[in-house]
């Protein structure tokens, strides 16, 4: 029976083997477990505490820190856990900001303290909260879809639950979305709330009676070539392509709407009349020329090339008639004004060196087909109406969750060059969407480095998170227009381009005009209105010149000084007149304590920063001067003038002595 | 009395160790008999029988992966939630988390893919064995039953997870069960618990892996091993590979 002791004593010998390597395998799992990353992080973070402890307590502090995970658990939004914090200890510390990370603390946000206990960190940086190491949570790890998000980006997450357009201390994604908008992308992409988008494109039936196919070749060939502040990107088109376009635009019949019948070519017109009207109405407001103007509006530089006299005739005498949603106000000129004008324009703003106009055009009918094809194929109907073709036929990809895209599911076609990563596909799709695929039809944008940064955030925020409805910041809806007389009178002269009435219309304006009666007297708005005068010389922006008729002055002023009162503002300051000592203090204040002197000018003293102050009470009420000292960033946070904290008594001095030293003689009574 | 003796001799110890030590053929049957978990087990076996050659060990190794599965399984029910998304959200808690409980999935997933394997190559030596032959065909059927539970479980196992992996896999799995003549369309009804994969074919295979077919498994590994000792295991206690002799089950 030996072999079967010897057989018996192998199997023992086997099974001791065996089960001593077991044990060892067995204690590998609990020394990992106990040897974990953030550990290291977190004695690292305790000795640094202790180093930089000033006292006692902060000391025992230090040392109290136990070695254990921590999170931020939001048990109502999809049981959100977000582990960031067990290493990046120092995140809601104040003074942490010289030490690097993991440990440095939050820079200074609109969002801090208690919003991160209410948000936690993934919904902003990305990456996996759950995780605890390093590599796990900032999402380098294969299976993980969302890697955290580079920081130039990173305001793109405001947009996740801030939807408007305007995200308040954002610039960077509040500029995306304005070129998001402005440069058409909705016209091509189904985005969310975007689906019913209009820009403001022009229409292009009568282009013939417009324009040349000349200028439309070399506009069609790249536009910035022709403005560097076109809106329209550049399609890349072939000549052939191009030839068949303006076949088809030339095809199309001409425009027979009201104002437009006029058109025709006139060589009549006084060139220095016109130049002084050009001035006078302050077009360069909104259009630039010769590098001013504020670019809100086409440049005029090489208008006389572009158009024909008759047109611009015709739609001087009446924008709207050609472009509905256009922001160019209905100026009330007479004919002669209109002959004079165009004759200035025509012969000032020429490209020199232009070829000579090729007048007899016919289009071809087979490259008109072509042409016809060519406009739906390439989306140039997204943005333009033209008749015969259907507007608003998005041709691209919807963007719906394109900031959540995984790197995985994107197409990188030939960019074997390009990091594997969302934002960096976004923007080379952007800046050269042909060097995927030679055969996209995504055109190419004028953008530089700021622009794409902002439109990879914008896009970045499209999301499909699931956000509580309570966290979400929806556009705010703009309330209601002006209505009756006064709201038609505002659309003609396109008001809104640069005010705002109920949170619409635009921002050029320091204060909506809804507190413009509680503003401004009267007269001096009746007055305004019919000739706009200079308040801040330094602004280029200026009131345009509309040449409203007195009636319709005097109508608006009235509505204005009826309705648009803001209750807030006091209205009657000094029922019996500013009394001498308050004048006297508020001097003082004015010189000595404010300093309002060094940007205010009074009887040729002081600076030009600001308004005059000479002449001012006969704008402005002493009750406006009085509330707009106590906060003149109320409506808009960029308003030049510092706040100094003035109280309310110090406030009532001062208006009191700009009422005396402004306006003398005049009483401040309705 | 050493502190030993009196443990040795305490009423408690003698209710747990009631057999000794001792060698005796006696012991081994009286030791045998008295355990409810060895009662399955021959109270003696012959030497030849326990050659690594005959069974390479394969049910053996089975019943043991079976044992791990159903321990580690039984820790993992602890952390576990049969919910969407919280199931998905449940494995990165036991990776980043639980103690050890990236081991613990590790062990189970691995437990889980060795036993399939060992299931069939313990099929395969049987087959080749002819093991299958009268009198072991019931338990051969036995086998054949246990090695689809075992299929059972390693596939309703895999939708636990709930990631992109085990989704599509099920997708996949019960559009081939749509497949089936006649009842196809129904089984896959009944299989997700509605057209889609989703929170209640979630649910309905966690019941199934967790209870419905361990327990199934457990039953049929009793009667097999109940069988092996009846009727013999692959070399058989006949000692002639392929007998006629006819045993009623």
């Amino acid at each position: 029976m030996l072999n079967e002791k010897e057989s018996s004593n192998r199997l023992w010998r086997w099974f001791g083997v065996s089960s001593v390597l077991f044990l060892v395998v067995m204690a590998i799992s609990p020394l990992k477990d106990y040897f974990r990353e953030y550990r290291d992080y977190q004695k690292a973070y305790a000795d640094l505490l202790l180093d930089r402890a000033g006292s006692r307590k902060e000391v025992e502090e230090a040392k109290a820190l136990a070695v254990e995970i921590r999170q931020i658990w939001i048990p109502d939004w999809n049981n959100r856990v977000d582990r960031c914090i067990t290493c990046h200890q120092g995140v809601d510390r104040q003074g942490m900001e010289d030490v690097a990370q993991p440990f440095r603390s939050h820079p200074d946000t609109p969002h801090s303290g208690d919003d991160f206990q209410a948000f936690g960190c993934v919904i902003c940086h990305r990456g996996q909260g759950r995780a605890t190491t390093v590599a796990d949570a900032h999402g380098d790890s294969e299976d993980w879809d969302s890697p955290l998000l580079p920081a130039a980006y990173v305001e793109s997450s405001c947009g996740i639950c801030h939807l408007g357009k305007v995200v308040p201390e954002a610039s960077m994604i509040t500029e995306g979305r304005r070129l998001l908008e402005s440069s058409g992308c909705f016209g091509c992409h189904d985005f969310p709330g975007q689906r019913d988008w209009i820009g403001t494109a022009p229409r292009l039936d009568g282009l013939a009676e417009k324009t040349t196919p000349r200028w439309v070749r070399a506009w069609l060939r790249r536009p910035a070539d022709w403005s560097a502040e076109a809106a329209m990107p550049d399609f890349r088109l072939a000549d052939d392509e191009i030839d068949a376009l303006v076949a088809f635009l030339w095809s199309r019949p001409p425009l027979n709407g009201p104002g437009v019948t006029g058109i025709g070519e006139s060589s009549q017109g006084d060139y220095d009349r016109g130049r002084k009207i050009f001035r006078e109405s302050r077009c360069i407001s909104c259009h630039t020329v010769d590098g001013k103007g504020n670019g809100s509006a086409p440049e005029l530089e090489k208008i006389g090339s572009k158009v024909s006299r008759g047109w611009l005739m015709a739609y001087l005498s009446d924008p709207h008639a050609f472009q509905p949603e256009t922001a160019m106000p209905q100026f009330q000129f007479t004919g002669n004004d209109v002959l004079d004008l165009s004759a200035y324009m025509m012969e000032e703003f020429i490209e020199f060196g232009a070829e000579a106009q090729d007048d007899a055009y016919k289009p071809d009918p087979r490259a008109a087909e072509e042409g016809q094809k060519l406009f739906v194929n390439r989306g140039c109907s997204g943005c333009h109406a033209v008749q015969g073709v259907e507007q608003g036929m998005r041709i691209g990809p919807a963007l719906t969750g394109i900031g959540g895209k995984p790197a995985g599911m994107l197409d990188f076609g030939k960019r074997d060059d390009l990091p594997r990563t969302l934002p960096d596909w976004l923007r080379a799709k952007i800046a050269e969407p042909d060097s995927f695929r030679p055969d996209l039809k995504m055109p190419r944008f004028e953008f530089d480095d700021k622009d794409f940064e902002a439109v990879v955030t914008a896009l970045l925020a499209v999301s499909d998170e699931e956000i509580p409805p309570a966290l979400l910041i929806r556009a705010e809806p703009p309330g209601e227009p002006p209505a009756g007389r006064f709201g038609r009178l505002v659309s003609r002269y396109r008001c809104l381009a640069c005010h705002q009435v109920n949170g619409a219309g635009g921002d050029i304006s320091t204060a909506p005009l809804t507190a413009e009666g509680s503003k401004v007297r009267r007269e001096w708005l009746e007055q305004y209105l019919m000739l706009p005068t200079t308040i801040r010389p330094l602004l280029t922006d200026r009131m345009i010149h509309l040449r409203i008729p007195q009636e319709e002055a005097s109508f608006m002023a009235d509505y204005m000084e009826n309705v648009y009162v803001d209750d807030a503002i006091p209205e009657l300051l000094f029922p019996d007149g500013v009394p001498p000592e308050s004048v006297e203090r508020g001097r003082k204040l004015f010189y000595e304590r404010y300093g309002c002197q060094s940007c205010h000018m009074i009887d040729n003293q002081g600076g030009y920063y600001g308004p005059i102050l000479n002449g001012l009470g006969a704008r402005l009420k002493p009750g406006w001067t009085f509330w707009w000292l106590q906060g003149p960033q109320r409506w808009r946070a960029d308003v030049r003038c510092p706040d100094q904290g003035i109280p309310t008594e110090d406030a009532t001095d001062l208006a009191g002595f700009i009422e005396a030293v402004s306006n003398p003689g005049m009483e401040d009574a309705p | 009395m050493s502190m030993l003796q009196r443990l040795t001799e305490s009423r408690v110890w003698r209710a747990l160790v009631r057999q000794g030590v001792s060698a005796t053929n006696r012991n081994r049957i009286l030791l045998v008999m008295d355990n409810v978990f060895l009662h399955l087990h021959s109270a003696k076996t012959r030497s030849r029988n326990l050659e690594l050659s005959s069974t390479y060990f394969l049910g053996a190794i089975s019943l043991v992966l079976f044992g791990i599965l159903t321990l580690s399984g039984l820790l993992l029910m602890l952390y576990y939630h049969p919910s969407v998304p919280q199931a998905y959200h449940d494995m990165k808690e036991l990776q980043f988390v639980v103690s050890n409980g990236l081991f613990l999935r590790n062990i189970h997933r691995w437990s889980a893919h060795a036993m399939v394997f060992i299931v069939f190559l313990h099929l395969l030596r049987v087959f080749y064995h002819k093991a299958y032959l009268p009198p072991r065909e019931f338990n051969w059927v036995v086998g054949v039953i246990l090695l689809l539970l075992t299929l059972g479980l390693s596939y309703t196992g895999y939708l636990l997870p709930w990631d992109q992996l085990a989704f599509w896999a099920v997708a996949v799995g019960t559009n081939m069960a749509e497949a089936t003549p006649l009842i196809g369309p129904k089984l896959r009804y009944l299989l997700l618990g509605g057209n889609a994969v989703g929170e209640n074919a979630l649910l309905r295979f966690y019941v199934l892996h967790c209870a419905l077919l361990p327990l199934a498994l457990a039953m049929g590994v009793a009667v097999h091993l109940w069988r092996v000792r009846k009727d013999g295991g692959v070399q058989g206690s006949s000692g002639r590979y392929g007998s006629r002799r006819q045993v009623k089950p």
